[in-house]
């Protein structure tokens, strides 16, 4: 059995967070696949409080040149995902431009660190908006699309493990993470009438520009991550996942072949939560 | 490449649809049922499904299917069923556990050899073919198990005593060789599957024992589509589970129930 190959021909995907890393890799797959793909991004403003540099436009705008590249049709649009007329102006963009919507998949995230006696206000405030209020306003909007119209569709959040264990430091972030679980199940039950299912996908650590950003601010904070953590997987030799781990779980989960799976929190983690 | 397959409960419902799913993909199968006629009988339906399928698609050849009766409840038989795959496909890369029974009866009166049948076979047969195929598994490429669960270990209902318990036991067992078996590279996964219009199913609405009225009410609370899965949804879980796919994924319990479950219960 090699990599199942999967056909999205005929589909319309939209992909935030796309402007590099993992959000790239599954919007360059997704393109493989023959899917048209939408692809956005915060463009060149950058959130508050967040300890790194997020994807720039003209990231964004490789993004598009590598879909394009593959012979698949894209689009960009900048978008900050936590204001609400923005995402709403998104969802119309892609169905003015490609006639429908049927895979949202909610992938910009931000993060950062500190005790709960350190965090601040406005770091809470970042990444409970980016990672928990965004993909909500892209759901209301991408459902509101899909409840019309003929046909199946999907909607797919990028959660985390923090979604499913505690980790310190991140009580912002394991908030965020947690409530997108409970989000996707609610979803899940108000948009199975209609031929939606709603799913997150849970990673460990994955290889991305995020990461290399982290390890840059926070050696040490990762270092006190792992020994109370243990190995990030049970695979020796194996810290982190790559991009393409997440893709092939995302393409599996939008694909006809999941059509009876919603609510869950698919977990693509290594092992690191079972042990 | 995974080019060998070991499917238990492949005469019918998840199992057989698995063994099919499998051997369209390329892998081939040995098709193993506590009734030998029923692996054999799946084994060519499926052999022939597939070939035809081949013939017009742009896929590759599909794998070899081959049905072979096994109780895998018996150590020896099991011993039989894996070394018989072996010496035909020349290696295992990937065990599908989908065989299991179920019996229903009052908790305060189970009987114990009704207790003993299910666990020997439910829990105790993944025992017994996780055990035998290992040494084939640490040899593959991309070893993967993927073992039937189902949501009777998530939410209580009544009468399922011994087969709640069974597969409470399986997801257990699911965590525990994923992490064990894990220095060897084999994966360890479960599906958890709602209700399947399986053939058990068909039975029951046939011959009664399940009054109709009982499945339009299962149906009813399936939120996606207010129907019972049909056994190619769960295959299509099971395969995505031990395909390459899926390298870094082990040590799961995948809810396929339609919904069913996510409000907390079945109701």
């Amino acid at each position: 059995m090699g990599t199942v190959a999967y056909d999205f021909s005929g589909d319309v995907v939209l992909i935030t967070g796309a402007a590099r890393g993992l959000g790239r890799d599954m919007a360059l797959g997704f393109a493989r696949s023959g899917a048209k793909v939408a692809v956005s991004d915060l463009g060149d403003r950058s959130p508050e409080a967040v300890p790194y540099a997020t994807g720039s436009e003209s990231d964004l705008a490789g993004t598009a040149a590598a879909i394009e590249e593959l012979g698949a049709e894209s689009m960009s649009i900048d978008v900050d995902v936590t204001n609400e007329a923005e995402v709403e102006a998104m969802i119309a963009a892609v169905i003015e431009r490609f006639g429908r919507l049927d895979i949202m998949v909610s992938n910009a995230g931000v993060i950062s660190g500190g005790r709960v006696w350190e965090l601040t206000e406005a770091q809470w405030d970042s990444v409970v908006d980016v990672d928990l209020k965004g993909p909500f306003l892209c759901a209301k909007h991408a459902a509101r699309h899909m409840i019309d119209r003929e046909g199946s569709g999907r909607l797919i959040t990028i959660c985390s493990t923090s979604g499913l264990v505690g980790i310190p430091g991140q009580a912002h972030y394991q908030s965020a993470k947690h409530g997108i679980v409970g989000q996707v199940k609610t979803l899940a039950l108000e948009l199975a009438p209609y031929d939606v299912t709603v799913n997150a996908i849970c990673p460990t650590v994955v290889d991305s520009p995020m990461l290399d950003h982290l390890m840059e601010v926070g050696q040490a904070y990762f270092q006190e991550v792992a020994r109370l953590c243990g190995s990030s997987t049970v695979f020796p030799g194996v810290d982190f996942l790559e991009p393409r781990d997440v893709t092939h779980a995302a393409q599996w989960l939008a694909s006809d072949a999941a059509r009876y799976v919603t609510g869950t929190a698919f977990t693509v983690d290594g092992g690191f939560t079972c042990k | 490449m995974q080019v060998a397959a070991l499917v238990t409960g492949a005469g019918g419902g998840i199992g057989r649809a698995s063994a099919a799913a499998l051997a369209a993909g390329g892998t081939n199968v040995l098709a193993v049922d506590l009734d030998p006629d029923a692996a054999k009988r799946a084994a060519e339906e499926v052999g022939l499904a597939a070939a035809a399928a081949a013939s017009t698609t742009e896929g590759g050849p599909p794998g070899e299917i081959v049905g072979f009766g096994c109780d895998v409840a018996d150590v020896a038989q099991v011993a039989a069923a894996v070394a018989t795959a072996v010496d035909r496909f020349g290696g295992l890369d990937v065990l599908v556990n989908s065989a299991g029974v179920m019996h229903i009866d009052a908790a305060e009166t189970y009987p114990a050899e009704a207790w003993d049948r299910v666990q020997s076979i439910n829990a105790g047969g993944i025992v017994n073919c996780c055990q035998a195929a290992f040494p084939h598994l640490r040899e593959s490429a991309a070893p993967a198990i993927v073992n039937v669960a189902s949501i009777s270990q998530l939410r209580g209902q009544p009468g399922l005593l011994a087969y709640a318990a069974s597969k409470g036991a399986i997801e257990s067992m699911t965590r525990t060789l994923a992490v064990e078996w894990a220095p060897q590279g084999i994966r360890v996964n479960a599906v958890a599957p709602g209700h399947v219009r399986t053939p058990m199913v068909e039975k029951a609405l046939a011959d009664g024992s399940l009054p109709t009225a009982d499945l339009e009410g299962w149906e009813r609370r399936i939120p996606l589509g207010n129907r019972l899965a049909d056994p190619t949804e769960i295959a299509d879980v099971v395969t995505f589970l031990a395909g390459p796919a899926a390298r870094y994924v082990t040590g799961q319990v995948l809810v396929a129930d339609g919904g069913l479950t996510i409000n907390g219960t079945y109701d």
